[in-house]
């Protein structure tokens, strides 16, 4: 069975709200990083693939599986929302046997899989803990174990870093990449330090569209020779601001020094520099979408 | 798949006895029991000792002098209290006559009594203001007032008459044959208390009649008390923000809402069971005493056959309704139906076998034996519609479930987006 999403022309209506238009993407192994700010369809996406949502149009396969096949692709799925947490009285090894069970998985199964994925998610010790006791990034660990506790083909991760300390963010993310290893896994987030840092190949959504398919390198080279940096006087800022994108302020007394986006050299003194994912993202944003995104 | 079933099964049993909601229920249900029931009172079965009257008590007679004095008796205070009802199907239904209909029912009373029409108000007016003065409102109210029939009305003239009435009242009136034909309560003479002594003694075996009352005590208790706790099960998840994770598992909608709907009842009907055997207990000894052998599955019947089908009905009810608006509706929806039903109930009799439809069935007397098993057909044919209901209400649910696991009959989510909507605006 071939290790791939296929989604073709996909559509999708709130009312009269597109919220994703005409949608082609081909996802393989591996880490694969949806971005795009809020709203641009990349929950209804995820929905979409976890069988929670039902298409209007397009065809969507997982694993040569079509979408509308639910009890198949709930066996081949695991889905972590964006918004989630448990039963606060239960504890962690009771939430995860619960979920164990409505995944069909006798119990001599999930009484060696339970333990293993808490170990692997740093939660072993805390298995006697409630819910309602657990911090946010403790929740979202849970929240991966029990997406992979029957041994999805894909993995499906709505905005997992969203509002986690640095460090459990970092920590996240190296425990999405080491379950990536075999496995499809589907991040969406908003945030493009986290694809920056875990994602080789990416998709940009905005609008309910697909902006942008292909690697993070790729995506970079798009800005190259596009991002600049000056340094400004701060009563200069707001005009500056309406010119040009900029990317980056730091302000230093009187004085602003910027990082902006231009086609070329836009005045003497700004010097060129190499562009990152954030500035990529930024250009593909203002040159595809039509929209400055003001800072 | 069955054992995992199983296993499903109770876990949902673990979590319910772990809510608080399901401790309150238990709470609620004995405080209910004990506060009603907890002593039965085997004093009110004493046997009944010859010139000691007022130990008799009451019998039903069918004897049709008494049939007639009192159904008369029934349609004089309906027309003095300008009030009339039926039950059609079981449920009140307030009807209300035209000045025309009211003159003919008065001619038809003139006609039954052989009174002038002018004689017979002023006779109805006398006694029931004279009940007011000796008893207070309520009681003249609840008092049966007797009319005698004329020498010259035939049993089979009466019952032409009660028929025109039915015609003008509808269906489901006291004036039907099947509803007078019950019989009325008199007061018993020593012969027939003694009969009903040895009924209670050796026919109930003590047990039965206690059996009944308990099912009458709990049937109110249990026509409301399950929807709280299964309202709150099913907003758990989405409270808990577990509702997506539960979707997404490879669990059936049905093997879900089954092993829910299940396990709640099973855990509701406990202890209901745990009260009924204090009672059978109670029984036993008093029945040791006089060297009667009970009946110990006396409580059995009433427990699964007459409560059980009502918990299931509550409970699948209010599954229903709370998964296809994602709110606690159902709490005022079973509220009102109750409040209505136990009020309707009352009104048709405490022990009078006149199950209809009635969500809680009452026969408040641990006598009556022969009555309640005249009416045990109605009782059955009773309990098995809402057993069916219960099942088609399950049913429904799964599909209700089913449908929002892949994102649609979401009215919750439809209300927040509309709301969102129009605050943009």
């Amino acid at each position: 069975m071939e290790m791939q999403i296929r989604i073709e022309n996909l559509d999708k209506y709130y009312g009269k709200k597109h919220a994703l238009d005409h949608v082609n993407l081909t996802i393989s192994q591996g880490m694969f990083g949806l971005l795009g700010r809020n709203g641009a369809g990349k929950t209804t996406l995820m929905k979409i693939l976890a069988a929670l949502q039902k298409k209007q149009g397009g065809r969507v396969e997982i694993c040569g599986v079509p979408v509308e096949d639910r009890a198949k692709i709930r066996q081949m799925t695991g889905y972590l929302p964006q918004d989630f947490s448990m039963y606060p009285n239960m504890t962690v090894y009771e939430a995860m046997d619960y979920l164990g069970v409505l995944s069909g998985l006798k119990k001599d199964f999930r009484k060696k899989r339970i333990p293993i994925l808490l170990e692997k998610v740093n939660l072993q010790e805390d298995r006697n803990k409630k819910i309602k006791a657990l911090s946010g990034g403790m929740k979202r660990r849970l929240g991966i174990a029990q997406a992979i506790l029957h041994e999805p083909k894909v993995l499906i991760v709505d905005e997992p870093t969203a509002g986690l300390d640095p460090e459990e963010r970092v920590r996240f993310r190296n425990l999405l990449c080491e379950i990536a290893q075999d496995r499809i896994v589907l991040l969406s987030t908003h945030i493009v330090g986290d694809i920056e840092a875990t994602c080789d190949e990416i998709g940009i959504m905005d609008k309910g569209k697909i902006l942008y398919r292909g690697t993070v390198r790729e995506l970079n080279k798009m800005a190259e020779g596009k991002v600049y940096t000056a340094q400004i006087s701060r009563r200069e800022l707001p005009e500056f601001k309406e010119e040009y994108n900029v990317t980056e302020i730091h302000s230093s007394g009187n004085n602003a020094h910027v990082r902006f986006l231009a086609e070329e050299l836009p005045f003497k003194g700004a010097i060129s520099c190499e562009a990152g994912t954030e500035d990529a993202y930024m250009y593909l944003m203002e040159k595809k979408a039509g929209e400055k995104i003001v800072l | 798949m069955r054992k995992l079933f199983f296993e499903l099964f109770k876990k949902e049993c673990a979590q319910t006895g772990k809510s608080l909601i399901y401790w309150v229920y238990v709470l609620c249900l004995l405080l209910f029991f004990f506060t009603q029931m907890g002593n039965p009172g085997f004093d009110s079965q004493r046997k009944p000792v010859k010139g000691e009257v007022d130990t008799y008590g009451m019998v039903t007679s069918t004897d049709k002098e008494v049939i007639m004095e009192q159904t008369l008796g029934i349609l004089g205070q309906n027309l003095y209290y300008d009030e009339w009802s039926t039950y059609p199907a079981g449920f009140v239904k307030y009807v209300s006559l035209s000045s025309r209909e009211k003159e003919e029912i008065w001619n038809i009373l003139g006609e039954c009594t052989g009174l002038a029409l002018e004689e017979l108000r002023g006779k109805i007016d006398t006694e029931m203001e004279s009940y007011k003065q000796a008893e207070g409102y309520l009681d003249a109210y609840m008092q049966p007032l007797i009319l005698e029939p004329s020498d010259t009305l035939s049993y089979d003239e009466f019952q032409e008459k009660m028929e025109r009435i039915c015609q003008i009242l509808g269906p489901g009136s006291d004036f039907e044959k099947s509803s007078y034909e019950q019989g009325y309560s008199v007061p018993a003479t020593y012969e027939e208390a003694m009969e009903e002594y040895n009924s209670f003694l050796y026919d109930d075996k003590i047990t039965g009649g206690y059996a009944r009352l308990f099912g009458d005590y709990m049937g109110i208790a249990l026509g409301i008390l399950p929807v709280f706790l299964v309202v709150t099960r099913e907003l758990r998840d989405r409270r808990a923000g577990m509702e997506e994770l539960i979707y997404t598992r490879t669990a059936s909608s049905g093997k879900i809402v089954l092993s829910r709907w299940l396990s709640m009842n099973f855990m509701m009907i406990l202890p209901v069971l745990l009260a009924s055997f204090y009672t059978l207990f109670q029984c036993a000894a008093y029945a040791r005493g006089l060297e009667v052998s009970v009946d110990y599955l006396a409580f059995m019947p009433v427990v699964f056959g007459w409560l059980l089908p009502e918990i299931l009905i509550v409970s699948a009810l209010g599954m229903f309704l709370t998964d296809i608006g994602s709110s606690p509706l159902a709490i005022l929806v079973q509220g009102i139906w109750w409040f209505g039903d136990v009020f309707a109930g009352s009104n048709t009799g405490l022990a009078t076998g006149d199950f209809g439809l009635h969500l809680v069935l009452r026969f408040n007397s641990i006598g009556g034996r022969q009555i309640f098993l005249d009416h045990f057909s109605q009782l059955a044919a009773n309990r098995i519609f809402y057993f069916l209901l219960a099942l088609a209400l399950l049913v429904l649910t799964v599909i209700v479930y089913s449908e929002k696991r892949k994102g649609r009959w979401d009215f919750r989510g439809k209300i927040r987006s509309y709301r969102k909507r129009k605050s943009e605006v």
